[in-house]
Order: structure tokens, then sequence, then C-alpha cells
């Protein structure tokens, strides 16, 4: 019994609201306030997420490309590398003479020593910098500060020397250090006459600093 | 075709009077222009959605290249490696073919210019200058001296430190200090 009551109820509603609906100005009114909630609804649930995806999506692409540019960069630049090192292969060890791999106080003493000796002259004293041989310094002290620091792969070793011999000697062998295979830098030269009992026991006395280089596998 | 036009203009629905009015008219048209919004939208949505399905399919084929790619790259490793040590090794050697000290020219172009009769007692050579220290036998020795340091390529400045004259030799004892440019 209820629910037939309740049944008559509903449908009155409904022809209520169906004789409403039929009202142009109300059924006007509706379909401007469904319109609008429709569009706010597409717009905020479905376009701007879409959107944001797009955004974001073509950000990616434009890094991609960019990555991708470079990478067809580096790919040109490889074969050309290749093609320099095949052209120029049997010259490749003067760079390996001119510039060791691996720090090494003999192999620049030795050549001091050796192209001392050869133009007969005494080597006075050669002093070395500080290196690290072994391991990570840690900064801290004065002393690190004075250590040699590898720059771009390459450690310059800035050693003094001092030597002494007859002149035309200490100029051959200044020379000799210029044009050496091993690549040295003169960065200063200070000659100083030394006046002996006859003329021909004058002896000239060099000191200077000069830079050997070597490669390194730190940066 | 007075007929036919008679005809055409009978309308035998209801006249509502709602619907000619101001507000009537604004409704409609907004219900229109509503109707017109919606299916635009949709077409955004549907556009937005499938032009998102480009972009993905634009990402993933740039990123099989780029995996095809790093291959390449990854395959001449020892190359890079290779062309990178040598590269660090030219580079002190074009240093020091530009910032170097040539002292073979500039003690030949020193000996060139010494007049017999002048000698150095000391010679200081950086790249920023140079210091001699010398006497020379006489002044027009000296004067040629100087002369021939001012024509030495590369200078750019001459000091004239201590400069003395001897009385009893003849002689001039002089401290020249040369600038390079």
């Amino acid at each position: 019994m209820a629910g037939i009551l309740s049944n008559e109820k509903y449908s009155l509603y409904f022809q209520r609201v169906s004789l409403m609906y039929k009202r142009p100005e109300i059924r006007a009114s509706l379909e401007v306030i469904l319109s609008v909630f429709t569009i706010t609804i597409l717009i905020f649930a479905a376009i701007r997420p879409t959107l944001t995806n797009i955004v974001s999506l073509q950000k990616r692409i434009e890094d991609q490309e960019v990555i991708n540019k470079k990478a067809d960069n580096k790919i040109v630049q490889l074969l050309n590398a290749q093609n320099q090192l095949n052209t120029f292969r049997s010259k490749l060890r003067l760079f390996d003479e001119a510039v060791p791999d691996n720090f090494s106080y003999i192999d620049s003493s030795l050549r001091l020593e050796y192209v001392a000796k050869k133009n007969n002259l005494i080597l006075d004293s050669l002093v070395f910098p500080g290196i690290s041989l072994l391991g990570e310094v840690k900064t801290g002290g004065e002393w690190t500060t004075k250590l040699i620091k590898p720059s771009a792969n390459v450690l310059s070793n800035q050693l003094t020397f001092s030597v002494r011999g007859k002149p035309e000697d200490v100029i051959i062998f200044l020379k000799d250090i210029e044009n050496m295979d091993r690549l040295v830098l003169l960065n200063s030269v200070s000659l100083t006459k030394q006046i002996g009992l006859t003329r021909a026991e004058d002896s000239l006395n060099a000191t200077g600093q000069m830079t050997f280089y070597f490669y390194t596998d730190k940066q | 075709m007075a007929t036919a036009h008679s005809v055409s203009s009978i309308n035998l629905l209801p006249k509502d009077s709602f619907e000619f009015s101001t507000t009537g008219k604004v409704l409609k048209w907004i219900t229109t222009a509503g109707r017109v919004l919606v299916v635009l939208t949709e077409f955004v949505v549907l556009l937005a959605f499938a032009s998102r399905f480009y972009f993905d399919k634009k990402l993933d084929d740039l990123g099989e290249i780029l995996i095809q790619k790093e291959a390449q790259i990854a395959a001449y490793a020892d190359v890079e490696t290779e062309m990178r040590k040598v590269l660090a090794k030219q580079l002190p050697v074009q240093t020091s073919q530009s910032s170097g000290l040539v002292f073979a020219s500039k003690i030949d172009g020193l000996t060139q210019i010494l007049p017999v009769g002048t000698s150095l007692d000391s010679l200081s050579l950086d790249k920023n200058g140079l210091i001699v220290v010398g006497k020379a036998q006489s002044e027009y020795g000296f004067a040629q001296f100087i002369s021939g340091v001012k024509r030495m390529p590369g200078v750019a400045t001459i000091i004239m430190k201590e400069t003395s004259f001897d009385q009893i030799t003849g002689g001039v004892k002089f401290g020249i200090q040369i600038t390079f440019k």
C-alpha cells in the first residue's frame, strides 16, 4: 500500500518536473547551466591534465632532440678523431716522448744529468717541487699548497737547476735542453761569469727554472 | 506565386510570448552558443588525446634512436680516450711554442750585437725581459751595444741602470734592463 502511494507520489513529481522542463525559460536556463558545467568539467578534468602532459612531453622531446644533435656531433667528431689517429699513428709516439705517462723524478733528473755530462758541465743542484705520489692528499697544512696539482690531465713539474762549466758549454747545454725530445720549457735563466786564475779557467754559472710535463689520469 | 507566399507565411503553432521576449531571445542565443561550445570543447578534448598519442610515439622513437647512438658512441670509447690523451699532451707542446723562453734565438741575437771588446758578467733572462750587466772597453763599444739592443726584435723598453766610466782603463761598466713586448 505504501509502495503504491510512493510510486504515485514520484509519478506526480516527475510529471511536475517534465511540465516545468517544457517551460522554455526553465529549459533554456537549465541548458545554459548544464553547458557551462560540462565545459568546466571537460576543461578541468580532461583538457587541463592532457595539456599538462603534452607540454611535459614536448619538453622531453626537445631535450631528447638536443641530446640527439649532440650525439650526432659526437659521432662525427669520433669518426674524425679515428681518421686523424689513423693518419698520424706513426707520429703519435713523439707526443709520448715529449710528455710521458706518469710522473717520475728519475726521468727528469737523468735527462738533465745526461745533457750536463754530455757538455762537460757540473750539475750543482736540482730542486724538485713536492708531489703526491699515492692516494688523495687532504688539504690542510701549508705544505699542501706547495704540491703540484695536475691541470687538464697534465702535471707540470717546475724544477730549479744550477750548473757550471765553460761558457760555451753552458750555452750549448741550455740550447740542448730546449731541443730535447722531452718537452722542457725554460722559464728563466740567469748566467753569471766566474773569473778564474787564467782566462781559460773562466767559468759560467747557470741557474734557472724549467718545466717538465707528465701525463696523468688524475684531473 | 502569391498563393505560395501566403501559404509559407501561415504558422499554426501557438505563439509563446517568452520566445519573443528579450530574455527569451538572449537565453536561446546562449543555449545555442553553449551547445556549440560543448561540441568544440569535446573536439578539443579528442584532439588533445590524439596529440598525446602522437607525442608519446615521437618520444619513444627518439628514445630508441638515442639508445642506438649511445651504443655507437660506446663502441668508440677507446678512440675517445686515445684522442683525449693526445690532445692533453698536445696542449703543453702548443703552450711551450707560444710562451717559451726561446733561449737559443735570444742568446744568438745578443751574441751577434755584442761588439768586440764588450763582455757580459751576468745575464738574467725570463719571458718578460732580460737584465745584462757587463763592461765595454770603450764608450764607442758601449754605444754600439746599446744601438744593437735597440734593433733586437721584440724589444719594448730599454732601461739603463748603473753605468760607470773608468777614467784609468777607459772602459764602461753597465747594467741594462730590457723588457720584451
